[in-house]
């Protein structure tokens, strides 16, 4: 590969590096925060009382309850 | 929910305990519901299209007086009406509903939704039968002609604004994964449907510049759009279904980031031997190696969520097309990532393989999940039952069979015919009616899919439009309560 | 991760890297080239600068006015979704062994088409060429023949007929001179007394199908005899 292509794809390195340091002060940033803090408990909003943890709510209807 | 073991939640519980789900699914009622009327509106009609194109594929006389049905036409035709039509028609109904759910607040501006979507579908009746009298545009995933696109881009801004809204009125702090994927989908699309219409349709870019704005905006059609709803979906339902979170939330996000940054690399890849510059391609290659990530991340924490309950995910309606979905998003990423791969492109590029590797993707990753997120939306939407198992079993059955049978057939056919067209001895022609019999098995593979289409489009009308029969059955068909365990 | 701005920003941002990344950064390598003479010369001036020789024709040219409605026939078929228009290089798939065309095909080639149509599929062989393969008055009676039913001259094929672009109509007085030329014999001739003749959209698509033509060489592409 000679020089020019490699200045053909100036832009795109500039951008890169610029796109890696947005990342990671982002990631830096919301680190501070406190936004990654009990990380794994998001995992459960999706349950409430009405559709409880713990609960299968979706299934075949089985013969036994057919009557 | 002690007293609720034979019965429907919605039936059992008090006005009081019923709070806060019911209300958020009932302010988004008619709007979800007119989606679902409309992608399986679109489902039907893509359907017949395909038939048509999926025939005319080996039979070219078959219906060849007809201008608007040539093959290039219906081909089309079908394919706008499943991507536009049943895809964003259904996008729109369960990705929206989970949104809402997931705000935890009852949705506002419901009047935005339904006027967007009323567009969004005259936009698209506009788009296909520009397609078929001739105004079709030849760019691939941008068939619609040029007079019907602005409709579709505002009602789309419309749904994009919306979804933006109800996620910055969330009730609580809490944010769930699939929240990410919906919103970051709801933002992609308009941007990637804008771009492409400006630089292909409205003022042309210079030369092939136009084909790598296409491909990057086709791929990511799949990519940034389908893919994050459908695995939003997915992350949504299987623990919701299950009872059980997610196996875990940390891979979820990796998951996330990775799909962000790799996926809209990759579609320089449908170009690869093609008349651009290497280093654009080589992107592209990377990129679609690097999906490997996301791809194996998802797969991993989906499998790892389902693990020790494989009775339950078989005896839930939904969670068999969702797994069956899962599944094939593994397989389908894997098998991109490797089509893209010089040495395997070179034999898959132009042939058969393409469109099965599209159907797997399409069809047996999004819509199986998406047939998933339907079964378990509509009976807490209507409070009323799915009206038969059996049309249910047989949608799965049909669709899971019929697109097994496409994928396989086309992918076998469409790699022999690559060996055989990169090998100059054999003639051309001959290489195309090697491929004849494999279409033949698509045709079929096309009608078992249809059955399937059918008993779904049944349930759901008896659903709708029967309600007094339905109601008065005794025990409910999905929502019964499994400790004595469903017998399929 | 649960903050808006913070979430939306990186959703922007993974788009927004890919779209300078593919497409502003090709616009910007692609978007300026200019048609350009077959070979370059160094320059009177400095040696090192390579410049076009004056008096020599432009490549690739400018298409014509029924070329271009052929185009829009073949826009409107969707020809595009069966054939492609782009030869890949020697070695890569077999598009010199099948003598598709004599040199491979590079971005300066399609500068000129304001819809550029490099298709996906190959379920008919590529037309990049096409008008350097099947030429003249001949490949215009082939054409017209092929596409009337492509049975005629390409038995088995899975094309379909474009017989609506075209008209059978009794023979009045002298038959016409654009009528299809069937071979002696064939099933699918007009019966007796009766011609089949072309429309103008099929007469346009044919002459655009002429017009692919990769017969010359560019400064980065040079035929190699």
């Amino acid at each position: 590969m000679d020089v020019d292509s490699y200045t053909n794809i100036l832009p795109l390195i500039v951008l890169g590096v610029l796109f890696f340091i947005v990342a990671v002060s982002m990631l830096y940033w919301s680190a501070k925060k406190g936004q990654l803090r009990n990380f794994d408990s998001q995992a459960k909003v999706i349950f409430t009382e009405e559709e409880p943890e713990g609960e299968i709510s979706d299934s075949f209807p089985s013969k036994k309850n057919k009557k | 929910m002690s007293n609720s073991s034979n019965e429907s939640p919605y039936s059992a519980n008090s006005a009081a305990v019923r709070a806060e789900l019911s209300e958020i699914d009932s302010s988004i009622r008619s709007a979800a519901l007119f989606f679902v009327i409309s992608a399986v509106s679109w489902l039907m009609v893509g359907t017949v299209f395909a038939l048509l194109a999926a025939f005319k594929a080996h039979e070219p006389d078959f219906a060849s007086t007809f201008e608007f049905l040539t093959f290039g036409r219906v081909r089309s035709a079908h394919l706008n009406a499943m991507a536009l039509g049943w895809g964003n028609n259904i996008i729109f109904a369960v990705g929206l509903w989970i949104m809402a759910r997931l705000c935890r607040a009852p949705i506002n501006h419901k009047g935005l939704l339904l006027v967007a979507g009323i567009f969004w579908n005259i936009g698209l009746t506009v788009g296909i039968a520009g397609i078929l009298k001739g105004d079709i545009t030849s760019v691939e995933w941008l068939e619609i002609p040029h007079y019907a696109t602005p409709l579709l881009a505002i009602s789309y801004a419309l749904i994009g604004v919306w979804g933006v809204m109800a996620f910055r009125f969330r009730k609580g702090d809490h944010v769930y994964v699939s929240q990410w994927y919906i919103l970051a989908a709801l933002f992609w699309f308009p941007w990637l449907y804008v771009v492409a219409q400006i630089m292909i349709i409205w003022f042309p870019a210079r030369g092939v510049v136009q084909s790598v704005t296409n491909w990057w905006f086709a791929h990511n059609v799949l990519g940034l759009w389908l893919t994050p709803m459908a695995l939003g979906t997915a992350y949504y339902l299987i623990p919701k279904v299950l009872g059980r979170p997610i196996y875990s939330y940390y891979l979820s996000v990796l998951g996330f980031w990775a799909l962000a940054i790799f996926y809209n690399w990759a579609g320089v890849h449908h170009l690869i031997g093609g008349p651009i510059p290497v280093w654009l391609i080589s992107a592209g290659i990377v990129a679609s190696v690097m999906m490997v990530i996301p791809v194996i991340v998802v797969g991993i924490n989906h499998h790892m969520s389902v693990v020790g309950l494989h009775k339950e995910v078989w005896r839930s309606p939904t969670l068999r097309f969702i797994v069956f979905g899962a599944i094939s998003y593994t397989l389908v990423s894997l098998t991109g990532s490797a089509m893209a791969l010089r040495s395997v492109n070179e034999v898959t590029h132009f042939t058969h393989f393409t469109v099965g590797h599209s159907h797997h993707g399409v069809y047996a990753f999004f819509t199986m999940i998406m047939f998933g997120g339907v079964y378990y939306m509509m009976p807490r939407l209507l409070k009323r039952e799915w009206p038969s198992a059996s049309l249910i079993k047989i949608h799965f059955w049909a669709s899971a069979l019929g697109i097994t049978v496409m994928v396989v057939a086309l992918q076998t056919g469409g790699w022999i015919q690559g060996l055989e067209m990169n090998n100059a001895e054999i003639p051309f022609l001959e290489t195309v009616q090697n491929t004849i019999p494999w279409l033949k098995a698509r045709s079929i593979s096309g009608v078992m899919l249809t059955i399937g289409h059918i008993a779904f489009a049944i349930n759901i009308a008896w659903m709708l439009f029967a309600a007094g029969a339905v109601r008065a059955k005794q025990g409910p068909t999905l929502l019964a309560d499994t400790k004595e365990g469903g017998n399929v | 991760m649960k903050n808006l701005p913070l979430l939306f920003c990186g959703i922007f941002f993974a788009l927004a890297f890919s779209f300078s990344g593919l497409i502003l950064s090709s616009h910007k390598q692609l978007g300026s080239l200019t048609r350009t003479t077959e070979t370059l010369v160094p320059s009177d001036n400095d040696p090192t600068v390579m410049v076009m020789p004056e008096g020599e024709p432009l490549f690739p040219a400018m298409p014509g006015g029924i070329e271009q409605q052929g185009k829009e026939v073949y826009i409107s078929m969707g020809c595009i979704y069966c054939h492609t228009q782009q030869i890949r290089r020697s070695g890569f798939g077999a598009d010199f062994d099948r003598g598709w065309g004599p040199r491979q095909t590079v971005a300066r080639d399609y500068i000129t088409q304001d819809r550029v149509l490099l298709g996906t599929m190959r379920a008919g062989p590529d037309l990049a060429n096409v008008g350097g393969r099947i030429f003249q008055q001949g490949g215009r009676d082939w054409h017209h023949l092929h596409l009337y039913n492509p049975q005629i001259t390409s038995e088995g094929s899975t094309m379909p007929p474009f017989a609506f672009l075209y008209e059978e109509r009794e023979i009045d007085g002298a038959a016409s001179k654009d009528a299809l030329k069937f071979p002696p014999d064939s099933k699918y001739a007009p019966a007796a007394g009766y011609e089949v003749v072309p429309t103008h959209r099929a007469k346009a698509l044919v002459e655009y199908l002429l017009s692919l033509k990769i017969n010359y060489s560019l400064p980065e592409a040079p035929i190699i005899e």
